[in-house]
């Protein structure tokens, strides 16, 4: 290796592929060098977030127009400034017990809004899903019976119904069309989770893909020019 | 030969690891052209951008980083070069600090090449979008000059004659995130609430639970993880690192199929093995 090869330039380049390297170093097995990489990811993430956070949200959002109405004696913005302060710095009450209080005030009001928009929420998102899923087995498109639609919805009306039976709990299934219906119900959600799975397996890959090119391509490259 | 089949399942993970790594580096340097079609859900997708006619501008929520790079990166970059084709004018916002270090590069050298300035065909606000979601998206569909307040270069966003009349929910002409998840806040509050069609890349691992949405129509298209990706650049007749991904991807699946295959006759000849010493004894 020439020191032209490690310059200034590529140093962000080889900080991230010997980053990389030693979080596959986990693979391998634990190791301190994984623990050193760990916990510089999570320290930079929370340094860059703080430091975001406030020249892009709390700086412009709440400092700057607080400390232009202290300055300009606007007792409006004054008070709106030192209530937002008030209201953020109850959240850290949680860290002592006669303050405890405190956070719940705004905890509870946080609750209350999630708890408001959930319930809308409900029947916005939820509800047209719900008759979406009220499906005809029998399609007829121009006069006639339009076979592969009509095949699909009855699928899937077999499994909407089979699955459902599966999570009858409110009696023992002892009746036999209900305790096959539930097995099969129970053979739908296994292909549902096999989903899940595949698609959990091509996240995680994508990103070793990206990470592994990264090194084996990008960062090698440097070496050839 | 049943005593080596009855010791794969006792094999070291690590050999497969190195073996998966192997493949990897192996599909960077093969040069296979892998040719996709569009998905039904990517067609949705493309559909509700290309029924755009410009009279509205489109928000782009931009929530990807390093962590979904490898699945979003191409999704981001081949919706970016539609807009620009269709002359779409956008507005790009995200939810997480960091956001705007991954989009602005994309966005820049796309707008190079498409000969497109900032403040007349788009323009970036950065982090607007704090936690949690839904309540700022709530405020964005109420008020967005309100919410954003400066864009990433400290112009107010009624400085733009485009965006002069741009409040509410309405006066937009569709929403897209790319993002590790879709956000459902769209739904509610631009879709259900002003009928602004809502259209998400997401990663493939949340892309199960939101085929429902996709029947049910209330969000109307979806790009898939890197497939989607792919999908998108390719309709866009671009070959680039979304498809390369395919390839990638592919063998990566194949050799976890090898895997799995190997794992169960090595179980299947171990049980054998031991049922064969159970009688012997």
């Amino acid at each position: 290796m020439t020191f032209a090869q490690f310059t200034f330039d590529r140093f962000g380049e080889w900080v991230a592929a010997l980053a990389t390297l030693a979080v596959l170093s986990l693979l391998w097995k634990e190791n301190p060098v994984y623990r050193v990489a760990e916990h510089l990811l999570l320290g930079l993430a929370v340094g860059f977030a703080f430091a975001v956070s406030w020249f892009q949200f709390l700086q412009p959002k709440w400092w700057d127009p607080w400390m232009a109405s202290i300055a300009d004696r606007e007792w409006g913005g004054i008070l709106a400034g030192a209530s937002a302060l008030a209201l953020g710095l109850c959240w850290y009450g949680l860290y002592f017990k006669r303050t405890e209080w405190l956070m719940r005030l705004v905890l509870g009001v946080v609750i209350g809004a999630s708890a408001g928009q959930a319930i809308r929420n409900n029947f916005t998102q939820q509800m047209p899903i719900v008759t979406s899923s009220f499906k005809s087995p029998i399609v007829i498109e121009s006069g006639s019976i339009a076979w592969s639609a009509s095949l699909n919805n009855t699928i899937f009306l077999l499994a909407l119904i089979t699955v459902l039976l599966y999570f009858f709990f409110s009696f023992e299934q002892t009746n036999p069309v209900i305790r096959v219906g539930s097995r099969i119900g129970r053979f739908w959600l296994m292909v549902g989770f096999g989903a899940f799975f595949g698609n959990t397996v091509m996240t995680r890959l994508a990103v070793l893909i990206e990470r592994v090119w990264f090194v084996s391509q990008d960062f090698m490259k440097g070496f050839s020019q | 030969m049943g005593k080596w089949l009855a010791g794969l399942a006792d094999l070291d993970v690590r050999w497969l690891y190195a073996a998966l790594l192997a493949s990897i580096v192996l599909t960077a340097y093969i040069r296979v052209h892998v040719t996709i079609e569009l998905s039904p859900e990517s067609e949705g997708f493309y559909t509700a951008l290309e029924q755009q006619d410009g009279t509205k501008p489109v928000l782009l929520h931009s929530d990807w980083d390093q962590g979904t790079i490898g699945e979003l990166s191409a999704q981001f970059r081949a919706i970016v070069r539609h807009l620009f084709e269709k002359d779409l004018r956008f507005v790009v916002i995200s939810g997480i600090p960091q956001g705007a270090e991954f989009y602005e590069p994309v966005i820049q050298e796309l707008a190079d090449e498409y000969g497109k300035e900032y403040g007349r065909d788009w323009i970036a606000v950065g982090y607007k979008l704090a936690d949690p979601k839904d309540i700022a998206i709530e405020a964005l569909s109420r008020d967005f000059p309100e919410l954003v307040q400066t864009d990433a270069r400290g112009k107010r966003p009624t400085e733009f004659p485009w965006l002069r009349d741009v409040r509410v929910a309405d006066d937009w002409g569709l929403v897209i995130s790319v993002a590790y998840t879709e956000y459902r806040g769209y739904i509610t509050y631009f879709y259900e609430a002003a009928g602004t069609p809502y259209v998400c890349g997401v990663t493939a691992i949340i892309s199960t639970t939101l085929y429902p949405f996709i029947t049910a129509g209330n969000i109307k298209g979806m790009l898939v993880g890197s497939r989607g990706g792919g999908e998108y650049e390719q309709k866009m007749g671009q070959y680039g690192f979304g498809s390369r991904m395919l390839l990638g991807e592919s063998a990566g699946h194949l050799l976890l199929l090898i895997g799995v295959i190997l794992a169960n006759v090595g179980e299947a000849a171990r049980r054998r093995r031991r049922g064969r010493e159970e009688s012997a004894e």
